[in-house]
C-alpha cells in the first residue's frame, strides 16, 4: 500500500518535471514563429524610415498610426471589413443548406460529399482563383450558362466586377464555412427535429426554432474562419476584381514589397491584427453565452 | 497552343513584368526571414568590399550568386550553360515581384546582404544608387558590353541594361469609332466605352503617361503635377475594366477590351493575331523604360556576377533571350518596327525620395 | 367497437423496408381515453407502428385514422397527436418553461394564457416552479416529466409514449409508472404506450397488444393476455411459462381433451381452432404448479436442478421426463437441490395454444426475456 502510493507520487513528480520539457518544442516554435515576429512587427510600427536609404530608425513615433487615419486607408479598412462580413454572410447562406444536407446523409455518401468539399483545398489558392478568370470571362462557361438560362444576353462582362470578386471569395472560403457547420449540425440530435415537428412545427420553422439555434457554435466558427482570412484577402480582388479595388491586405503587401516602407506596413498590420483579435474575442463571447448548448 | 503560328510564339512566354505576380507569395516566407535577418545581421553588411573589383582574376569561379530576378526573365538556357562552363559557380534566382517601380530596389536596400544581383529598371537603379547600394560593373573587363548600344549604356549607368520597351496606346479600330492619336484623345474616348479599357497595373507607367497627357514630364518630381496626374487617372477610373499585368493584349484580341495602355511588344504580337488592333505612339511622348542587371554593394562574388552578366550578352545567349521574350533589345538586333523606341519616348528615371513617395501615395489612392 | 368512438383505427397496415417486413397486416382499434400498451421484443415492429402514428413514417399500405380522420400523408405537425420520446428530446437551448411552451407558441397562444398553462401542467407532473431551469440541470426522471408536460400541454387527442422510462432505474420507473397512470386518469387523453417491459405494461394499461416479428399476435386486457395467451410466444413474453407438447384427442368449442406421455389425459381450455389429432402446446404458469412428494398424486416426478430464493417467493427448476419446468412457490415448503420431487397442477391451470411454427417455444422465450 505504502509502496504503491509512493510509486504513484513519484510518477506524479516525474509527470510534473516532464511537463515543461515535453511542452518545450511547441513553446519554442510558438515563440520563434509567432511571438517574436509579432513583437518585431510592433517594434517596427513605431519606427521611422529614411526615404532615400530605406534604413529604419527605431523610436517611439506615432506618425505611422496617424497616417492611418487618412481617409484613403480608413476607407480601405472599412471596405475590407465589409467585404469580409459580406463573404461570410454569403458563405453562410450557401454553406448552411449544404452542411445540413451532408449532416443528414449516411455513411459512404456522407464521406464522399465531405471529400468533395475538401478537395478544392488540394489545389493552390492562386491557381483556383485564376481558373475563375477563365470561367467568368466573356465567352466563358459561366456566361454561356447564364445565357442558356436566359438570365442575360450578349457579353455579360461579369469578370472584374464586385460580383466576380464575391464569387471568388465565396468559392475559395466556402469549405471553411461548411466544415464547422457540418460538425455542429451533425451534433444536433435528429430526434429534436422530430420532437419539434411532433409539437406542431412546420419544417421551415423547425429550422429556425431548433436547428439554427443549436448550430450557433458552428455558425460562429464558420463566420470567424471565413471572415478573418477574407478581411486580409488581396489575391482575389487583384485577380478577379481587375486590381481596381485595393483591400487592406493589398496596402500592407505593397508597403513591404513595393514602397519598402516597413514601419508603415507594420503599423497597418498591427491595426489589422488588433481588429481581427477584437472580432475573435467577440466571437468567443458569442459562443460562450451558448456554452450550455455545446 | 497548337493553332499558334510559329512566327508568334509570344503568347507562351512570360510578359514583361514578372508576371506571375503571385509567385512572389512563395517568396513571402523569404521576406519574413529577411526581416529577421535585417535585425540580427546588421553587422554583416558592413563587411568591406574594397577588393571586389580586383577579383576579376583568371582563377576558376567559385561561390553562389543570389539573383533577385523576374521569374524566367533570362535566356532560356543561360544559367544552365553558365554553370556548366563554370562548375564552381552557382546562380540562385529569387523571384521578384516587380509591380511597382520602387519595389525591388526597396527590397534590396532593406536587406542588401541577402542579394548579390538584382534586376531593376533605370528608376530602380537610380534609387539603389542614391542609397549607395550599387556595386559598379567593371565594364572594361566585359568583352560583350560593347555590343550594347551607347544610348542604353548611358541610360543605365553602373549596371548592364538587358531590354527596353515603351508604353503606348493599343485599341480596336473596329470597335472604337473615334480616332485616337494622342493621350488627350485616349483620355476623352475611354469614358465613352465604360468597362472596355485596361490599364497597366504599374504605377510609373500609368502616372507617367498621365503626366505627359497634362503636358508635364513623365519624370516630374513636382508633387502638384503628380497629384494632377493622379486626378486625371481617377477621372477615367470608373470606365476602366481592370488594372492588369498579364494578358493585356489578349483582352484586345478576344474583344473583352477595346482600349489599353499597353506594352509595345505585347501589342505587336497581338496585332499579328487580329489586324483590327492599332498601335499609337502619341507624338507628345510616351513612357519608356530600360532595365537590366545591377550588382549589389557588398557582394562577395563580383567576379561571378560580372562574368555571368557578360555571358548573358554573348551573341548566342542574348539572341536566344530576345527571340524567346520578343522584346525590344539593347543591342540593336533586328526587330519589328514598332519595337524601336520612338524619339519622343521618355525614359523613366529615379525621382528622389519625396517624389517617389508621392507617386506611391498617388498610386495607393488610384488603386483604392 | 364503434368507429366513431375510436381514438385510433389501424386497418391492414403494412410497412416494408426493401425485403424486410417491419409491420404486417396490422389492424387495431384503440378506444377514446384508453391506456393502451404495445409490447414486444426489440425489432417486433412496435416502434415502427408508433412512428407511423406520429407521422414520422408512413405505411406501405393500409389506413390509419384518428377519430375517423385519415392520417396517411398528413405531416406530423398537422396531426392531433403528440409524442414523448425515449431520450426525452428536450431542446437543450431552451429553458424548461420554453420547452413546455414550444408547441403553444406554434399555436400563437396569448402570452398570459401560455404562462398559466405551462405552470398548470408543470404542477400536474410535479415540477412546479421549474420554468427557468435548463433541461440538463434536471435529473432523468424530471426531464422525462418535462417531456410529458411538453406533449400534454397541447391537449392532444392521442399521446404516444415511446419507451419513455427506458433510461430510468428500476425504482424511479415504478414511481413514474404510478405518476403516468394518475396523469392519464386525470387528463383522460388516449395513451399509446410502447415498451418491451411487460410488467410495466401490465401495471398501467387497460389493454395490451403484443407484437412479434411485425405481427400483432394478441390484443386484450392484461388479465386475459396472461391467462389466455393466443400463442406460445405471447405466453412466454408475458411472464415465464412451461410448455408440454400434447396430442389433441378431441375438441368441443374451446374445450380440448389432450394427452401427453406420463401425464396421461387432461381436459383443458385453449385457443379456438386447434384441430383434433394435431400436436399442440399446453401452457402451465409456474406459480400454478405445486411441488409434492414424489409418487403420491404427482403428475410428474423429477429432480430439482436449481433453487433461487426471492424473499416472498422461491423459484425452482425441476428436470422431468417432459423437459425442465420452472416453478414459482410461496416458499412455505423448501426443497433442496438434487432432491427428487413430484410436481402437479390442476387441470384448470392448463391452457392450450397451437404449436409454435418455426422457432421452438423455448428459443423465442429466451429471446423475449433477454430483449
Amino acid at each position: 500500500m505504502t509502496d504503491s502510493s509512493s510509486a504513484g507520487a513519484a510518477r506524479q513528480r516525474a509527470g510534473r518535471t516532464l511537463r515543461w520539457p515535453l511542452a518545450a518544442p511547441t513553446l519554442i516554435v510558438w515563440a520563434t514563429l509567432f511571438a517574436v515576429p509579432v513583437a518585431l512587427l510592433i517594434l517596427f510600427s513605431f519606427g521611422r524610415i529614411d526615404p532615400s536609404t530605406y534604413k529604419v530608425s527605431f523610436g517611439w513615433t506615432f506618425s505611422n498610426y496617424s497616417k492611418l487615419l487618412e481617409p484613403v486607408y480608413a476607407s480601405m479598412l472599412v471596405r475590407s471589413l465589409l467585404i469580409a462580413v459580406a463573404s461570410a454572410f454569403i458563405c453562410l447562406l450557401v454553406g448552411f443548406p449544404t452542411a445540413y444536407f451532408i449532416s443528414r446523409c449516411q455513411g459512404r455518401l456522407q464521406q464522399l460529399l465531405l471529400l468533395a468539399v475538401i478537395i478544392p483545398f488540394w489545389v493552390s489558392f492562386i491557381v483556383r482563383t485564376y481558373a475563375w478568370v477563365s470561367l467568368l470571362r466573356n465567352g466563358g462557361p459561366v456566361e454561356a450558362l447564364l445565357r442558356g438560362l436566359h438570365i442575360g444576353s450578349g457579353a455579360l462582362d461579369i469578370l472584374y466586377t464586385p460580383g466576380s470578386v464575391m464569387v471568388g471569395m465565396v468559392v475559395n472560403y466556402l469549405p471553411l464555412m461548411i466544415l464547422p457547420l457540418f460538425v455542429a449540425l451533425e451534433r444536433v440530435d435528429p430526434s429534436l427535429e422530430f420532437a419539434a415537428a411532433d409539437l406542431g412545427t412546420p419544417p421551415r420553422r423547425v429550422l429556425t426554432r431548433v436547428v439554427l439555434p443549436l448550430s450557433v457554435p458552428g455558425v460562429v466558427a464558420g463566420v470567424v474562419l471565413v471572415a478573418i482570412p477574407a478581411a486580409g484577402e488581396y489575391v482575389v480582388p487583384a485577380i478577379l476584381g481587375g486590381g481596381k479595388t485595393s483591400m487592406f491586405g493589398n496596402v500592407i503587401f505593397d508597403q513591404f514589397t513595393k514602397t519598402g516602407n516597413y514601419p508603415f506596413g507594420a503599423a497597418l498590420a498591427v491595426v489589422f491584427i488588433a481588429f481581427l483579435m477584437l472580432a475573435l474575442v467577440l466571437a468567443r463571447v458569442a459562443i460562450g453565452s451558448r456554452e450550455d448548448v455545446v | 497552343m497548337s493553332e499558334q503560328s510559329p512566327r508568334s510564339p509570344l503568347d507562351s512566354r512570360p510578359s514583361r513584368r514578372g508576371l506571375f505576380k503571385f509567385r512572389a507569395l512563395a517568396v513571402g516566407a523569404f521576406s519574413v526571414a529577411s526581416l529577421l535577418a535585417a535585425c540580427g545581421g546588421a553587422g554583416s553588411s558592413a563587411t568591406s568590399t574594397t577588393g571586389a573589383a580586383t577579383q576579376t582574376s583568371t582563377g576558376p569561379l567559385t561561390g553562389e550568386v543570389k539573383f533577385l530576378n523576374l521569374t524566367d526573365w533570362i535566356g532560356p538556357h543561360t544559367v544552365e550553360d553558365f554553370q556548366s562552363k563554370n562548375p564552381g559557380a552557382t546562380i540562385t534566382q529569387i523571384a521578384e515581384d516587380m509591380t511597382s517601380s520602387s519595389g525591388p530596389a526597396a527590397v534590396v536596400i532593406q536587406n542588401p546582404s541577402a542579394y548579390d544581383m538584382v534586376f531593376l529598371d533605370a528608376s530602380g537603379l537610380g534609387q539603389l544608387t542614391a542609397a549607395g547600394q550599387v556595386q559598379p560593373y567593371d565594364t572594361a573587363a566585359m568583352p560583350n558590353y560593347s555590343a550594347i548600344l551607347p544610348v542604353f549604356q548611358k541610360a543605365f549607368p553602373q549596371g548592364v541594361p538587358l531590354d527596353t520597351g515603351q508604353i503606348g496606346i493599343a485599341y480596336r479600330k473596329d470597335k472604337v469609332s473615334e480616332k485616337i492619336a494622342t493621350w488627350k484623345d485616349f483620355w476623352s474616348v475611354v469614358p465613352k466605352y465604360p468597362g472596355k479599357t485596361i490599364l497597366i497595373d504599374y504605377d510609373r507607367d500609368v502616372i507617367g503617361n498621365a503626366l505627359i497627357m497634362l503636358g508635364y514630364s513623365a519624370n516630374s518630381t513636382n508633387t502638384d503635377e503628380i497629384n494632377k496626374a493622379k486626378d486625371a487617372v481617377l477621372a477615367i477610373k470608373p470606365a476602366v475594366q481592370a488594372f492588369k499585368v498579364l494578358d493585356i493584349a489578349k483582352s484586345l484580341v478576344d474583344g473583352s477590351a477595346y482600349m489599353t495602355m499597353g506594352y509595345d511588344f505585347e501589342t505587336a504580337a497581338a496585332m499579328e493575331k487580329n489586324p483590327n488592333i492599332a498601335w499609337v505612339a502619341p507624338p507628345e511622348g510616351l513612357v519608356a523604360y530600360v532595365e537590366g542587371w545591377v550588382a549589389v554593394k557588398g557582394t562577395q562574388h563580383m567576379d561571378i556576377a560580372q562574368s555571368f552578366t557578360d555571358f548573358q550578352h554573348s551573341p548566342d545567349q542574348y539572341k536566344s533571350f530576345v527571340d524567346t521574350m520578343g522584346v525590344p533589345n539593347v543591342q540593336g538586333l533586328k526587330q519589328p518596327p514598332i519595337m524601336d523606341p520612338v524619339p519622343q519616348a521618355q525614359f523613366l528615371q529615379y525621382l528622389g525620395p519625396e517624389a517617389t513617395q508621392a507617386v506611391a501615395d498617388a498610386w495607393t489612392q488610384i488603386k483604392s | 367497437m364503434n368507429d366513431s368512438k375510436c381514438a385510433i383505427s389501424l386497418r391492414e397496415v403494412n410497412r416494408t423496408f426493401d425485403d424486410f417486413v417491419a409491420v404486417r397486416d396490422l389492424s387495431l382499434n384503440i378506444a377514446d381515453g384508453e391506456f393502451f400498451s404495445l409490447i414486444g421484443p426489440s425489432g417486433c415492429g412496435k416502434t415502427t407502428t408508433l412512428r407511423m402514428l406520429a407521422g414520422l413514417d408512413s405505411p406501405t399500405s393500409g389506413s390509419i385514422e384518428v377519430h375517423g380522420k385519415d392520417m396517411v400523408g398528413v405531416p406530423p405537425y398537422r396531426r392531433p397527436i403528440n409524442t414523448v420520446f425515449q431520450n426525452y428530446a428536450l431542446f437543450p437551448h431552451l429553458t424548461v418553461g420554453e420547452n413546455v411552451a414550444f408547441g403553444l407558441r406554434e399555436r400563437k397562444t396569448e402570452r398570459r394564457e401560455m404562462a398559466r398553462r405551462v405552470g398548470e401542467i408543470l404542477e400536474l407532473v410535479h415540477l412546479p416552479g421549474k420554468e427557468k431551469r435548463r433541461p440538463r440541470e434536471l435529473s432523468g426522471g424530471q426531464q422525462q416529466r418535462v417531456a410529458l408536460a411538453r406533449a400534454l400541454v397541447l391537449k392532444p387527442e392521442v399521446l404516444l409514449l415511446d419507451e419513455p422510462l427506458g433510461a430510468l432505474d428500476l425504482k424511479l420507473r415504478r414511481s413514474m409508472q404510478g405518476l403516468m397512470k394518475e396523469i392519464q386518469r386525470e387528463v383522460g387523453i388516449t395513451f399509446v404506450y410502447v415498451t418491451h417491459d411487460q410488467e410495466e405494461a401490465f401495471s398501467m394499461s387497460s389493454r395490451i397488444g403484443i407484437m412479434n416479428r411485425g405481427i400483432l399476435e394478441q390484443v386484450d386486457t392484461p388479465q386475459a393476455v396472461y391467462r389466455r395467451p393466443a400463442s406460445a410466444f405471447v405466453a412466454d413474453f408475458v411472464g415465464a411459462s412451461n410448455h408440454v407438447t400434447v396430442e389433441v384427442l378431441s375438441v368441443a368449442g374451446t374445450r380440448y381433451r389432450v394427452a401427453a406421455p406420463t401425464i396421461g389425459t387432461v381436459d383443458c381450455d385453449g385457443v379456438d381452432g386447434i384441430a383434433s389429432g394435431s400436436t399442440a402446446a399446453m401452457v402451465v404458469r409456474p406459480e400454478l404448479i405445486s411441488i409434492v412428494d414424489s409418487g403420491t398424486g404427482a403428475s410428474l416426478s423429477g429432480t430439482i436442478r436449481d433453487v433461487s430464493y426471492n424473499g416472498p417467493t422461491v423459484d425452482y427448476l425441476v428436470e422431468t421426463g417432459l423437459g425442465t419446468f420452472a416453478i414459482k412457490t410461496d416458499g412455505q415448503r423448501l426443497a433442496s437441490i438434487d432432491s427428487s420431487v413430484g410436481i402437479t397442477w390442476p387441470a384448470s391451470a392448463c391452457w392450450l395454444v397451437p404449436m409454435p411454427s418455426e422457432l421452438s417455444a423455448n428459443e423465442t422465450s429466451e429471446e423475449a426475456t433477454s430483449a
